[in-house]
């Protein structure tokens, strides 16, 4: 009884211009400027969405490892990209190191969650660690750029205790250690937070999304709860890694807090 | 102003004891790429002060920080008991030429875990003061230790001030970079640290570098004087 997707035809979906409207008509009644990016952003959304749509399709046919590798490297790769624009504390946040990060977690976590508690066959199958994936991607970017942005804040406001630490002797790891564990708990706190409050304050969009697509609430309530602590423990890890792969960048050659680590981009 | 004279070596030494403790070259007052006062020259020997004096904002503090390579520049030429900056690893060069903040930093936690907080550290791990001498030294800039135990963070600025500065010698440098270490101190103790730092001198072989307004201590630790911002 839970198996029946209600389809929504090209027809159906022409009635989302009702919601469209609606939107347009608030924008224009309080004068809020938001005509031109609700207009271009509705036709984004649209089209990224289709092509998204048959682009999946097209994975879960062919449903090849190295595809699958290679698409989550490329989320990831896109991923990294938002991170790097999201952190006004950090001036010089390289791509490089939050696409090394993203994706490093993104494998593990989605290998740990195919291979030990999903299982399909093949343990790669795309239908399963793609979606899976992008959901750790989604979430390890708000958790790794939280991260980096407080220990650079951190630094910032701390710069004489670090410099004190240095002068006794620290080495760079020494003088922020204490630093690095504000920033990873600050990156951990959300995902915790929200294990505490998911379900019974909102229904998260991955079980509304199985339900309306026809599934047993039961069972929908067994995968959020493997996406839940799925996101939790890839906050974790990608915070980690980061924060582990930029500390240094924090210090120069010679063991000294970098001089321009005061400048930001805001 | 005293030019430092790289002593000829005559004797192999294990201690390079022919060396002064530490010698620097410092080009001040750049600007625009001109040079608009001669370099700073100067050594210190062990139980030597000496005594950068000048005007608020010259960048006397500039100076220590670029001493104990917390502010990088290139332009610096450094030794340390004979051997270049260069050589020798930061940290360590730090720990021997030691950095005092003119603002006392302390970290959270208790006056005890404060000043032991250096000998937490990998490099210092082996150097560990004991109660004693702490508790001594305490004394001696009018502290008692009935202080080990309270947060550090609650005390006033003045003790904050000894507390770093008791921290620091027990760390032992072989020179003290102090920056205006009787700033935030009534009169008493600024006599107390005054013959607190003199009595320092007279028992290690260390060197102490100071920046200073406070009269009192030049005349109390009477040492080589250079007037910075006048050519």
């Amino acid at each position: 009884m839970y198996t029946q997707v209600i389809p929504i035809s090209d027809y159906q979906l022409v009635f989302t211009g009702i919601l469209v409207l609606v939107t347009a008509c608030i924008s224009a009644l309080f004068q809020l400027g938001l005509l031109k990016s609700l207009l271009w952003g509705t036709i984004r959304c649209v089209l990224q969405l289709s092509v998204v749509g048959y682009a999946l399709a097209w994975i879960f046919s062919v449903n090849r490892f190295e595809i699958v590798v290679l698409v989550i490297a490329l989320m990831a790769l896109f991923a990294a990209r938002t991170a790097t624009r999201r952190t006004p504390n950090v001036s010089d946040f390289p791509t490089v190191l939050a696409f090394l990060a993203l994706v490093t977690t993104t494998y593990l976590v989605a290998t740990i969650v195919s291979l030990a508690i999903i299982r399909p066959t093949p343990w790669y199958e795309s239908r399963i660690v793609v979606p899976i994936s992008g959901m750790i991607l989604g979430n390890t970017v708000s958790a790794i750029t939280l991260s980096i942005d407080r220990l650079y804040g951190e630094v910032r406001s701390h710069c004489n205790e670090v410099e004190a630490l240095l002068s006794m002797g620290a080495s760079p790891w020494e003088a922020v250690h204490e630093l690095v564990r504000e920033a990873i708990r600050s990156a951990m706190t959300p995902t915790i937070n929200s294990l505490m409050v998911v379900g019974v304050v909102s229904l998260p969009g991955m079980m509304t999304g199985q339900i309306l697509g026809g599934s047993d609430p039961v069972e929908a309530a067994r995968y959020q709860i493997v996406v839940m602590l799925m996101i939790s423990c890839a906050a974790a890890v990608g915070s980690m890694i980061l924060v582990g792969l930029s500390f240094r960048r924090l210090f120069t050659k010679g063991e000294a807090l970098r001089p321009n680590l005061f400048h930001s981009n805001s | 102003m005293v030019h430092y004279k790289l002593n000829e070596q005559i004797f192999p030494t294990n201690g390079n004891l022919a060396y002064p403790i530490f010698e620097a070259k410092i080009p001040l007052g750049m600007v625009a790429g001109k040079t608009v006062q001669p370099d700073l020259n100067l050594s210190v020997h062990a139980r030597q002060i000496v005594w950068l004096l000048g005007r608020s904002g010259i960048g006397k503090t500039t100076i220590l920080r670029k001493m104990a390579r917390l502010h990088e520049d290139p332009r610096v030429d450094m030794k340390y008991r004979g051997v270049l900056y260069s050589q020798i690893a930061p940290r360590n060069w730090r720990r021997s030429i030691l950095y005092v903040n003119q603002r006392p930093i302390l970290f959270r936690g208790s006056v005890r875990e404060n000043i032991f907080k250096p000998f937490g550290l990998k490099l210092n791990r082996d150097k560990v003061p004991n109660l004693d001498l702490v508790v001594k030294l305490l004394r001696k800039v009018d502290l008692s230790d009935s202080f080990l135990e309270r947060d550090a963070l609650t005390l006033s600025v003045g003790e904050m001030a000894r507390i770093c500065l008791v921290r620091s010698l027990l760390m032992n440098p072989d020179v003290l970079l102090l920056d205006e270490p009787t700033a935030s101190l009534d009169s008493e103790s600024r006599i107390a640290v005054a013959i607190t730092l003199k009595e320092w001198l007279s028992q290690t072989n260390s060197g102490i570098i100071g920046v200073t307004h406070d009269e009192t201590l030049t005349e109390m630790i009477p040492g080589l004087e250079i007037h910075l911002g006048q050519s």
